[in-house]
C-alpha cells in the first residue's frame, strides 16, 4: 500500500485492500454444538468483548466467513455441519474450538464421535483446550485475522490449489 | 394421584403380594426394593402399583446387560411422592426374546424412553407408538450399549465418516421414514385451513439455530402461522458418555460425567459421587458436605444465568445476556480458585472434595453473595415488568398437572405449574439437611411463570450458598480411609440430586471390578424436552421460541 502524494488518497491493489478490510472485520457463525459453545457465548459476552476486534456473531451461515466449531462432532451431525459450511461465502475459514473439534478429545474412542472436524472441512486454526480458555478463542481469532490481512489463502482454498496442480 | 398419608402402607411388605412377582429383594445397600417380574405381566404391575399404591412417577426407565451377557435386564423405577418412597422393577429379557410390552399408555413420556432403550439395547417394545432410534442416526448399524457392541480401538473410522457425509441419516436402510417421525408426516399432508386456503409444511428448526439452545431440532408441521404438530429431535451432541464410562475406572468417569451436563457439572458429578459412595461404603466429611452444597447451589446461578441470558435472547433482548454474563464470568472466577476450572471441574470425590479452599476464598465468595441479591434485582428490572417480556410469555405454553406426571417433568418447569417437589427437601444430601430449602412454586405454568421460578431459585441459591459457606465446619475436605483403587461389592446404586432444570439421577450397576458394569444418567432435561411436543401443539410459531427459552435445555445432558 502506498500514499498518493499529491491527493493524499491510499493507492493499494484492490486485492490487498479486501484483505485488509476482511481482516479486521471477522463475522463467525454462532454454531455451537457443545460445552465449547458456552465458552463461545462467554467471548461475546462484557468481560472479553469481541466487538472490539470487528467480530461480530452471525446467525446465518450466509453472513458468516469463519464457522467456529465449537464442540464435539458426531455422526448425526457431520452431515449438517457440511452443508452449513457450503452455504457460507468464500472465503471461508474454520476454527476448531476444543479437543473434540480437533481429534474427538475424551470422546475419540466412542461409536459415535467424528475424531476432529478436520474429517469434515478444511480446518484453519486448531484451538487446543477443553474447553479453550475465552483468552485464546480470542486469540485464535486474532491470528486468523492477521493471516487475512496479510493475505494468505484459506486452508479451503490451499486444498483446492494442491487438488489442481 | 396423591395417596393421603393415612393411608401409606410401607410398600416392602405389600409387593410380595402383587401379580406378577417374581422375586423381592432390596436393590443394593440404599434400601430400594426391587421386583423381579416377567415381561407379560409388567404392564399390570407398573398400573396396579400406580393405581393402587401412589406410585405416580415413572422416574426412571432404562436397561442394562445382565451379568451372564445373555440378555437385558430392563430397569422401571416408580416414586410414590407422598412418603418419597421408591421401587424398583426388573425385567429379564433373553437375547431369544428381546421384547417387552410398551408402557406408554401408562405413561406418554415412556415412549421416549423406550425409544431409547430401543436404540442402544435393541429391545423391541410392541404396542410402541412410534419405535424407532432416538439418538443415534436412523441406518447407524448395531445397539451400541451391548457388550458385544465393539466400535474398534480407535473409535469411527475414517470410511464411517465419509459414509455418513452422504446422507442425512434420517431415513432407515431401506429409504423409509423411521416411525417416530411418520405420524408427523402425516399431520403435515393433510390439507389446511379451508376459511384461509391455507397450506400445510414441515419446518426444520435447528440443529443449527440461534434459538435452539445447542443442537436441538424440532420439526414442526405448520397450517399457515399454526403449529399442528412438533417434534423434539435430538442426537446431535450423543458422544456415548454412558458406553465409554464404562472402560473408565469409577473416578475417571467423573470427567466425563462434567460434559454431560456442561452448564452444570457439579450436580452430575455429586449423583455420581453420592451413588459411588453408597456402593462403596463410603462416607463424606462434614466438611465436603458443605463444600458439595455450596458448589451446587453456585453452579445452579451460573446455569441460570446462561439459561436468563438465552431466554432474554429468544424473546429479542439482547441486554439480559450482557447483564447475566458479568455475573456469570466472576462466579466462574470463583470456580476457577476453587477448582482450577471454568467448566469442567472434576472436583467431587468419592468421600469428599479434591482440594479444600484456598485461603481467603470462603471470605471472598461469602462478601460477593451478600450483595448478589443486587444483581437479581437487575435482573428483573430488565425483564419481570418488560411489557414485551410479559406479552411474549404470559399464558403462552400452559403446561398442566396432568402432562408433568405423564412425562416426569421436574425441576423449575413443575414447580412454575405449582407442582410443590423438590429433593434438596424432600430427599435431602450433601448439607440440605442441615440447611433447609424454600422451594419458589407459581401457579399457572406458562413461561412467564417459568421465567418467575427460576429468578427465585438464584435469590435462594445465593441464601443456600452463603450459609453453607457461613458455618463451614472444621476437619478434613477429604475422608482419609478411602482406598486408591475403589472396587465396591456388587450391587446397584441409584442417587438423585436435584440440578437447576429437575431430578438427575445416577444409576450404578457394580461388578465389583473397579469399573461400572453400567451407568445411566437420568436426565431431567431429557423428559422436559419430550413434554414440549405437546406444548408446542397449537401455538404460533413465533411462541415456538418463547417456550422453548422458558424450558432450558441443556443437549450434552439429553444426548450423553
Amino acid at each position: 500500500m502506498g500514499v498518493d502524494e499529491q491527493t493524499g488518497a491510499l493507492i493499494a491493489p484492490l486485492q490487498q485492500l479486501m484483505d485488509w478490510a476482511r481482516g479486521h472485520s471477522m463475522w463467525p457463525m454462532t454454531f455451537g454444538t457443545a460445552c465449547c459453545a458456552i465458552e463461545m457465548m462467554s467471548v461475546g459476552s462484557p468481560r472479553y468483548d469481541t466487538d472490539r476486534f470487528g467480530i461480530f456473531f452471525r446467525n446465518s451461515p450466509r453472513q458468516a466467513d469463519c464457522m467456529i466449531v465449537a464442540g464435539t462432532v458426531n455422526l448425526k451431525m457431520a452431515p449438517r455441519m457440511k452443508l452449513l459450511y457450503e452455504q457460507m461465502a468464500a472465503p471461508k475459514y474454520v476454527i476448531a474450538m476444543g479437543a473434540c473439534a480437533i481429534g474427538g478429545g475424551p470422546f475419540s474412542e466412542g461409536y459415535n464421535v467424528v475424531n476432529g472436524a478436520d474429517l469434515v472441512l478444511p480446518v484453519d486454526i486448531y484451538l487446543p483446550g477443553c474447553p479453550p480458555r475465552p483468552e485464546a478463542l480470542i486469540d485464535a481469532l486474532l491470528m486468523l485475522m492477521e493471516r487475512i490481512a496479510a493475505g494468505e489463502p484459506s486452508a479451503a482454498t490451499r486444498a483446492a490449489m494442491s487438488a489442481r496442480a | 394421584m396423591m395417596v393421603a398419608p393415612a393411608t401409606i402402607v410401607p410398600i416392602a411388605a405389600s409387593l410380595a403380594s402383587l401379580a406378577g412377582v417374581i422375586d423381592v429383594r432390596p436393590l443394593g445397600a440404599g434400601g430400594i426394593p426391587r421386583v423381579s417380574t416377567s415381561a407379560a405381566g409388567v404392564v399390570e404391575m407398573l398400573r396396579t402399583l400406580r393405581n393402587d399404591h401412589g406410585f405416580a412417577d415413572l422416574t426412571l426407565l432404562t436397561a442394562e446387560e445382565t451379568d451372564s451377557s445373555d440378555g437385558v435386564t430392563l430397569v422401571y423405577e416408580l416414586l410414590r411422592r407422598a412418603d418419597h418412597s421408591r421401587v424398583v422393577i426388573g425385567v429379564d429379557l433373553l437375547d431369544s426374546e428381546l421384547s417387552a410390552p410398551s408402557v406408554s399408555g401408562i405413561w406418554a413420556g415412556a415412549a421416549p424412553l423406550e425409544r431409547e432403550v430401543y436404540d442402544l439395547f435393541g429391545v423391541d417394545f410392541t404396542d410402541h407408538p412410534g419405535l424407532s432410534r432416538i439418538v443415534l442416526r436412523d441406518d447407524f448399524v448395531g445397539h451400541p450399549l451391548r457388550k458385544s457392541f465393539v466400535a474398534g480401538e480407535t473409535g469411527v473410522s475414517a470410511e464411517q465418516v465419509a459414509k455418513a457425509l452422504e446422507s442425512h441419516g434420517d431415513r432407515l436402510p431401506g429409504g423409509e421414514v423411521p416411525r417416530a417421525t411418520a405420524s408427523l408426516f402425516a399431520a403435515a399432508r393433510k390439507p389446511g385451513d379451508p376459511q384461509l386456503r391455507s397450506e400445510r409444511l414441515i419446518l426444520n428448526m435447528g440443529p443449527q439455530h440461534p434459538s435452539m439452545h445447542g443442537v436441538l431440532h424440532l420439526w414442526l408441521a405448520l397450517d399457515g402461522e399454526q403449529v399442528v404438530a412438533a417434534q423434539p429431535t435430538h442426537g446431535y451432541l450423543h458422544r456415548c458418555i454412558e458406553k465409554l464410562c464404562e472402560s473408565r475406572d469409577h473416578r475417571a468417569c467423573t470427567a466425563l460425567l462434567d460434559r454431560c451436563d456442561y452448564v452444570s457439572g457439579f450436580h452430575t458429578e455429586l449423583a455420581h459421587v453420592l451413588a459411588i459412595e453408597e456402593l462403596a461404603g463410603i462416607e463424606s466429611t462434614p466438611k465436603a458436605d458443605h463444600l458439595r452444597t455450596a458448589m451446587s447451589e453456585l453452579v445452579r446461578i451460573t446455569s441460570h444465568h446462561t439459561w436468563y441470558a438465552a431466554c432474554g435472547l429468544d424473546t429479542g433482548a439482547l441486554t439480559p445476556f450482557l447483564y447475566a454474563f458479568i455475573d456469570r464470568e466472576l462466579i466462574l472466577d470463583f470456580f476457577e480458585e476453587v477448582t482450577g476450572a471454568r467448566m469442567m471441574f472434576n472436583y467431587f470425590r468419592p468421600g469428599g472434595v479434591k482440594d479444600d479452599l484456598p485461603p481467603g476464598s470462603a471470605e471472598r465468595i461469602i462478601a460477593y453473595l451478600k450483595g448478589f441479591t443486587r444483581a437479581v434485582d437487575e435482573y428483573e428490572a430488565l425483564l419481570t415488568d418488560n411489557e414485551i417480556f410479559r406479552a411474549r410469555t404470559r399464558g403462552v405454553g400452559i403446561l398442566s398437572r396432568q402432562q408433568i406426571t405423564d412425562f416426569g417433568v421436574t425441576g423449575p418447569m413443575a414447580r412454575a405449574s405449582g407442582v410443590d417437589i423438590d429433593l434438596r427437601r424432600d430427599e435431602p444430601y450433601a448439607a440440605y439437611d442441615r440447611i433447609p430449602t424454600r422451594v419458589a412454586l407459581a401457579e399457572v405454568g406458562d413461561s412467564f411463570d417459568r421465567y418467575v421460578v427460576r429468578i427465585a431459585e438464584m435469590r435462594e441459591s445465593a441464601r443456600i450458598a452463603l450459609a453453607a459457606l457461613e458455618g463451614l465446619p472444621e476437619g478434613p475436605h477429604l475422608n482419609p480411609d478411602v482406598p486408591r483403587v475403589i472396587k465396591p461389592p456388587r450391587g446397584t446404586a441409584f442417587r438423585w440430586v436435584e440440578s437447576p432444570r429437575g431430578e438427575l439421577g445416577v444409576y450404578v450397576v457394580s461388578d465389583g471390578s473397579s469399573r461400572p458394569w453400567r451407568l445411566k444418567v437420568r436426565s431431567p432435561a431429557f423428559s422436559n424436552l419430550h413434554v414440549c411436543g405437546q406444548l408446542l401443539q397449537g401455538l404460533r410459531i413465533g411462541d415456538v421460541v418463547a417456550v422453548l427459552g422458558s424450558v432450558d435445555v441443556v443437549m450434552g445432558e439429553i444426548d450423553r
